[in-house]
């Protein structure tokens, strides 16, 4: 007998192809339980966002969970099928195309910005199911790209511009500097919001950009020292490098008032910066307080917090934007795919993005505060600001404003 | 043994007749098996096996770079990066076909590897590979940055390439018909003057001078060659996914490749297919194989896989290094050498 490169490489190509094949093949067979709603859902359990995804993870468990506890959607169950797509593009195509393979996904969730612009393409000619993307860059709002995906939140040019009309407000010609990472998500507003500030009368008299992590902060900070503008704008980070240059610029004694974004203002985050982070706002999409809410939604999201024993900061009194955005998609598909259920319309991606768009009010059961919110170019244009007291020993928030919408502020 | 070697001219002659049997008769296996595999008619498993044949296509050709000629090189998917999109700009704004994208997707990313490749003429190692990392910067730099041509972090959107009127299937016969014509392309340049002269260059650059062979020559033809496999493959997977953006050609990707070549074996055709196979499928078979095992408890265990899988994916790959440096490759010489042996058993008994 000889071993030949043919050989090998069809040997190979058969074990992969049924080492990849046998746990699919047993979905297929699987089956299905035809009252069932299929819902993909891709999250970055491991990779570079590991830290969010394991809170989306629990945000969408909790937030399927109350559903089918409560009948699911018109008696619906909902089948969710999650899995860790790695943060990597390839990767979650592959999550999306193997969904769509099982057959039967009526809602497709994507992870990012990157994913969505791989997805859509496909999508859009092919499978045509109902998307919800959990990043915020702005083209998303390009329903020639994107006709069948929705964004549950604004997008980063709708919090830039709330942002900037809040100061406005506050003080009329105030001074500003922008610091954001050197990323899409840092990039994103940037040409927008410079606009926004020009058309407002507002001054920015700088724009720093750093690494989305691992830098050294302290030029930043001089730049801060120097510049001494009324109000600081700090977009495009997480976890990382903002946190310095606020401490920093505090040491060096700053006095401005910093206003971050969406994920740089996790209330988890500001209380572990300590209280250098005294008086910082933040823009957020979501209600994110739950201690002595009065709405039911927010009250039952708090009892599935206190029983997150797993969570990595004990709850106190406040989510964080990964845990709310399953809660704020799951109440909008209760909500759009409960109507297309009582119409007796299939639930098409067609069919679905018609009445997500064509519902006056969707109510959100308190993630937006008392608004009853809609969709205005596949986007939920609504936000708040909050304001964070933390001293050594204690740590609130407020809110700063009342939700707004882009365009009646 | 003593009937063996009284026998040997024709035992010879019949093992290599039925060698080539049984090679034609594999390859025979092989082509049925691509051409069947749509019939699965699962496009999950289609987008795999597409993505496997494009990154055969890369992994080539950082063998044919790294392994064949001896020049360490970090910033492979750079250059997928420039082929990708000068072909994806061709096909916005000239409305070239595909094929014709691929080969000016290969030139440019060709043209582009000369230019990094300079370094590789005075520098060696652990140097070389900084200095190709320096090129993985400053291309991606330009990716982002040369946003008015680029797209910038966006990207650009493509339409449909549709072959044969086949869709995904047309898109998988083409690229496992351009992998498995660039692979035989690699394995008859090592028949050649030209291939030999890289493999001379890899062990010797002074003995290899000294045998008339130009090194300055051999070095940018070796780093261009691999960099040209990098742009087909670019081409190719922005053609496939339709999108391109810089994301999809960080130093993370170039890992990928360098991690493929290294699991499937340097300098060896049949090791970047294999490497560039493990690297694509075995993340996606563990996560099945650990999903599925954690529905068969009946628990939601996906917080616990998840990190598992990482982790048993990065012990196989240590394990290949530790225990077999020759990957994938030097598992099936052995094998080989195993069979050859019962065999050679076989026919003196």
């Amino acid at each position: 007998m000889k071993w030949n490169i043919p050989i090998a490489i069809a040997g190979v190509a058969m074990a992969g192809a049924l080492l990849a094949a046998a746990p699919g093949i047993a979905d297929d067979s699987a089956p299905a339980a035809k009252d069932k709603l299929i819902w993909s859902i891709p999250l970055p359990m491991t990779g570079p966002l590991a830290y969010n995804g394991n809170l989306f993870y629990t945000g969408w468990k909790d937030a399927i969970d109350y559903l089918n506890k409560n009948g699911g959607i018109r008696g619906h169950q909902i089948d969710a099928r999650i899995y860790d797509d790695q943060y990597d593009v390839n990767v979650a195509v592959a999550g999306f195309k193997k969904a769509v393979a099982d057959g039967g996904v009526v809602f497709a969730s994507v992870d990012g910005t990157a994913a969505v612009r791989a997805i859509s393409p496909v999508n859009n000619d092919q499978y045509k199911i109902l998307t919800a993307n959990i990043g915020n860059t702005s083209d998303q709002t390009d329903q020639t790209k994107y006709p069948y995906n929705l964004l549950v939140m604004p997008t980063y040019d709708d919090m830039f511009q709330m942002v900037l009309k809040y100061i406005q407000e506050k003080k009329p010609g105030a001074s500003i500097a922008l610091v954001t990472s050197d990323s899409e998500f840092g990039n994103d507003p940037l040409p927008h919001g410079l606009q926004t500030a020009k058309q407002l009368g507002l001054n920015v008299v700088l724009q720093e950009t750093t690494g989305m992590t691992g830098v050294d902060v302290t030029p930043t900070a001089i730049k801060l020292r120097n510049a001494n503008a009324d109000y600081v704008i700090v977009h495009g980070y997480a976890a990382n490098v903002w946190p310095e240059v606020l401490k920093l610029a505090r040491e060096y004694g700053v006095k401005s008032q910093f206003i971050v974004t969406i994920v740089a203002g996790d209330p988890d985050l500001i209380k572990n910066i300590g209280p250098a982070a005294d008086g910082v706002l933040a823009v957020e999409p979501f209600n994110l307080i739950h201690a002595g809410s009065k709405y039911p939604l927010m009250q039952t999201m708090e009892t599935y917090l206190k029983n997150w024993t797993s969570k990595p900061t004990p709850y106190i009194g406040y989510s964080t934007l990964a845990y709310s955005t399953p809660w704020a998609i799951a109440q909008m598909l209760n909500q759009v795919m409960g109507k297309a259920i009582d119409d007796g319309t299939p639930l098409t991606g067609d069919n679905l993005i018609k009445i997500a768009k064509s519902m006056p009010e969707i109510d959100m059961g308190g993630l937006y505060g008392d608004r009853k919110v809609h969709f205005e170019d596949s986007r939920i244009p609504y936000g708040i600001i909050y304001r964070f007291h933390v001293t050594d020993t204690d740590f609130s928030m407020t809110p700063e404003t009342d939700f707004m919408q882009v365009g009646d502020q | 043994m003593t009937n063996a070697v009284q026998t040997g001219r024709p035992t010879l002659l019949r093992t290599k007749r039925q060698g080539s049997l049984a090679a034609a008769a594999g390859w025979v296996v092989v082509a049925v098996l691509v051409i069947a595999f749509p019939a699965l008619h699962n496009v999950y498993f289609l987008y795999l096996a597409t993505l496997v044949a494009i990154n055969v296509i890369g992994a080539t050709g950082l063998n044919l770079t790294v392994g064949y000629a001896g020049i360490l090189s970090i910033g492979h998917s750079a250059f997928m990066g420039v082929g990708a999109y000068v072909g994806a700009l061709m096909m916005l704004y000239l409305g070239t076909p595909l094929l014709l994208n691929i080969v000016v997707g290969a030139l440019a990313a060709f043209l582009v590897g000369l230019v990094f490749a300079i370094p590789a003429l005075r520098i060696k190692g652990v140097f070389l590979a900084v200095a190709t990392l320096a090129a993985q910067f400053m291309l991606y730099f330009i990716f982002r940055q040369w946003g008015a041509v680029t797209g910038g972090d966006r990207g650009l959107t493509l339409p449909v390439t549709n072959i044969f009127g086949l869709g995904d299937v047309g898109f998988y016969y083409f690229t496992v018909l351009v992998a498995a014509l660039l692979c035989l392309f690699c394995r008859n340049l090592f028949r050649t003057r030209v291939g030999r002269a890289f493999i001379a260059v890899r062990e010797r650059d002074y003995a290899a001078t000294v045998l008339g062979i130009d090194v300055v020559r051999t070095k940018l033809l070796a780093f261009g060659l691999g960099a040209a496999y990098a742009g087909v493959a670019g081409v190719l997977n922005s053609m496939y996914l339709r999108v391109v953006n810089p994301e999809q050609f960080t130093l993370t990707v170039s890992i990928f490749f360098l991690a493929a070549i290294i699991v499937g074996g340097r300098a060896s055709i049949l090791g970047s297919i294999l490497g560039a196979a493990f690297m694509t499928l075995m993340p996606e078979a563990l996560r099945l194989l650990l999903d599925a095992g954690g529905a068969a408890t009946g628990r939601d265990l996906i917080a616990v896989t998840s990190p598992l899988r990482e982790l048993v994916f990065g012990v196989m790959i240590v394990a290949f290094l530790m225990f077999e440096p020759r990957g994938l490759m030097g598992f099936y010489e052995r094998l080989r050498g195993r069979a050859e042996v019962l065999g050679a058993e076989a026919e003196v008994h």
